[in-house]
């Protein structure tokens, strides 16, 4: 069973995604001698331009009409990543003209149902803004013109497959003018015109190939596709028609481009560890973003967030004129289960860290951790959230302690204000780093309640604050 | 109506608000007085103490040991100094549990919070703050309800007087091995002044 996009208008949508378009504008075919109108924009078809036209009536309508030559590399290129993407929903996705077929039977039960996987489909290729035909048929060749036809049609038995393609018109198919003049000459019209001549009569006059691709379609004759095949690496690129430092432009392309990264996770099942942003400036050099990731993933949504986050704290030093994406750290994932709820409260924990540290960077975001060592000052560490280490057993410890202790007047504990209330307890030690201390440690008690530790440093006499008893 | 949640009905509310929903503070003085017999998920609690060290913190503590012991989460956002681990680990804090975070900015401790409080499912979420807009702290208030989390905001004294969204409003100071705790605002029960709670932990230095 197969599954055909069919995008009706790819030259001109890929051009308005790329350059700034303000007038009537057209895209002509100069390949087949007479250059010719394939596409218009709105204001030019409100003119009367119209496809098919050629280069100087158009001119002759229209002298204003801003012309754009058709560029089939961009088009290939923009059909082979949709391709990839679509792999999503089938290992087997092959790109025939201006649409991508896929083999969907085995499919089927994945997404529950034709109708079902034809849903998800278009919900997920709208979100590009290509206007696109989607027709199933037994035969890909059917499936192709049908799309191509414009009629969404399901069908799903070869019975019933002549009788649905007979009433197309032979002008949708794509063929050869030349060929079509002909056949109109003989008073053929639709599909079911040709089915209807006899076989050897219609190959000797209009080629075996038409005959050929008449049997395809119908199922009499076997129709071979190749697959077209994932890249090892990913990477996006689009240009930012208007060249702005407002990063809001960036939004729509980044967001296309998480879409397309997102088709190709899915259909080569990796997670990403790691990406890397490259806004492109005229003059200057790229401004780099990196949005890096906990652990590999898939999930879109996350994905979405933090680039969205990262962006937003992203100062551009000149206009962008476009931007490339990079995936690193492509991983296969495993199928994981996620049932357990006490991992998923600590997975909910890891987006957290993850969209905290984004924002105010890693260095504000951390977890503590006790280090074997007498002195206060080592006593401890900074470290990533989550990490465990071995804990050491001593004695009590102020809950709060001071970055840098804080001078002590003598003052205050001859006034009493202070009363020491337990020490010393001698600390000396480290003089094997050069951090050697010589303090006596006491608890001392404030007049409004609190307890302090302080100390007096042994080797020039002088009180210290060092933390506060919670 | 008493199966609705967020719905509060008066004094009666302390049958309604489940075991579930609070967790026990260790102090059975304040369990008794507290709506729920302890603190309560869902909600602000704001704690207003002179200057830090004056008994906020072992306040909470009995709790936050509670949830350390089942594994779960404890966020700290902007303290005023560098909690000590020792110390933490002493008290029965699971240190590879603790998430600190300090926003070097005084809206990224408002994000931060919000972020953490909705996120951070029935697990407690500790705030030092200063001054603080009442419309923030009801958007603080609104992520706490939405994750079901415990939101503790601890704020110098002065504030007593300053009206606040918080569910429950209570000062604490030291004296001796006592804590004294005045409840200046609760939901579902009535203020109560004096409370004093014996601090064991502080009994080993008198």
């Amino acid at each position: 069973l197969w599954l055909a996009v069919h995008f009706s208008d790819l030259a001109m949508e890929l051009l308005q995604r790329d350059a700034v378009i303000d007038g009537p504008c057209a895209i002509v075919d100069a390949d087949r001698g007479v250059p010719r109108i394939i596409a218009v924009n709105e204001q030019a078809a409100d003119s009367g331009i119209q496809t098919g036209m050629t280069l100087a009536a158009a001119w002759s309508l229209l002298p204003a009409l801003d012309v754009h030559e058709r560029d089939p590399e961009c088009e290939s290129n923009a059909l082979y990543r949709l391709a990839v993407w679509a792999g999503q929903f089938t290992p087997n996705v092959s790109i025939d003209g201006q649409a991508l077929l896929l083999e969907v039977r085995a499919s089927l039960r994945l997404f529950g149902g034709i109708t079902a996987l034809r849903d998800v489909m278009s919900t997920r290729l709208s979100a590009f803004g290509l206007s696109f035909h989607l027709a199933v048929a037994p035969t890909p060749r059917a499936a192709k013109w049908l799309a191509g036809a414009g009629y969404e049609i399901f069908l799903d038995d070869k019975e019933s497959l002549s009788a649905a393609l007979g009433g197309l018109p032979l002008t949708l198919l794509g063929w050869d003018e030349a060929l079509i003049k002909r056949l109109k000459g003989i008073g053929a019209r639709y599909l079911r015109d040709l089915i209807r001549l006899p076989r050897d009569g219609f190959a000797r006059r209009y080629g075996a190939n038409a005959l050929r691709m008449l049997d395809q379609a119908i199922g009499i004759e076997p129709d071979i596709r190749v697959p077209v095949v994932p890249p090892q690496r990913f990477t996006a690129k689009r240009g930012i028609p208007y060249e702005t430092t407002n990063l809001a432009y960036l939004d729509h392309p980044v967001r296309q481009m998480l879409l397309e990264l997102d088709g190709y996770l899915r259909s080569t099942q990796q997670g990403i560890g790691r990406l890397q942003l490259r806004l492109h400036h005229r003059e200057a050099d790229d401004t780099l973003v990196a949005v890096g990731f906990a652990e590999c993933t898939r999930e879109h949504k996350r994905i979405d967030d933090l680039v969205a986050q990262r962006l937003e704290a992203v100062k551009v030093p000149a206009p962008i004129t476009g931007i490339t994406l990079v995936a690193h750290e492509l991983a296969a994932l495993e199928g994981r289960s996620r049932t357990l709820f006490a991992e998923q409260s600590n997975d909910d924990f890891q987006l957290l860290i993850e969209r905290l540290s984004t924002r105010l960077g890693a260095e504000s975001v951390t977890g503590l951790r006790e280090c074997a060592d007498y002195r206060p000052e080592q006593a401890w560490k900074i470290t990533t959230p989550g990490h465990r280490a071995p804990q050491p057993r001593r004695h009590r410890r102020p809950e709060w302690l001071y970055r840098e202790p804080q001078p002590l007047s003598g003052n205050r504990l001859r006034n009493h204000h202070l009363k020491i209330i337990r020490g010393p307890e001698r600390i000396e030690t480290g003089w094997w780093d050069n951090g050697g201390i010589s303090r006596d440690y006491y608890v001392a008690k404030e007049s409004t309640g609190r307890f302090l530790w302080i100390y007096r440093d042994r080797r020039n006499k002088s009180w210290w604050i060092q933390g506060v008893f919670a | 109506v008493d199966s609705l949640p967020g719905v509060w009905r008066g004094s009666g509310s302390r049958q309604v608000t489940a075991a579930k929903q609070a967790i026990p503070t260790g102090w059975e003085a304040l369990d008794a007085v507290l709506p729920g017999q302890g603190w309560s998920f869902g909600h602000l609690t704001e704690i207003l103490s002179d200057r830090h060290g004056s008994g906020e913190l072992a306040l909470i503590m009995p709790a936050l040991t509670a949830f350390s012991d089942r594994g779960v989460w404890l966020t700290w956002i902007a303290p005023p100094s560098l909690p000590n681990p020792p110390a933490l680990a002493a008290a029965g804090l699971d240190l590879s549990r603790l998430l600190l975070i300090q926003p070097r900015c005084k809206s990224d401790v408002l994000w931060a919070a919000e972020q953490a409080l909705r996120q951070a499912r029935q697990s407690p979420v500790l705030i030092w703050m200063d001054a603080c807009p009442g419309k923030a702290l009801r958007r603080l208030q609104l992520a706490a309800a939405a994750g079901e989390s415990l939101g503790v905001i601890v704020r110098p004294m002065r504030y007593a007087q300053t009206p606040s969204p918080a569910a429950l409003r209570l000062t604490v100071s030291r004296q001796d091995a006592e804590l004294c705790v005045n409840i200046l605002k609760v939901r579902g029960a009535r203020p109560i002044r004096n409370l004093y709670l014996p601090d064991e932990r502080s009994l080993t230095f008198v």
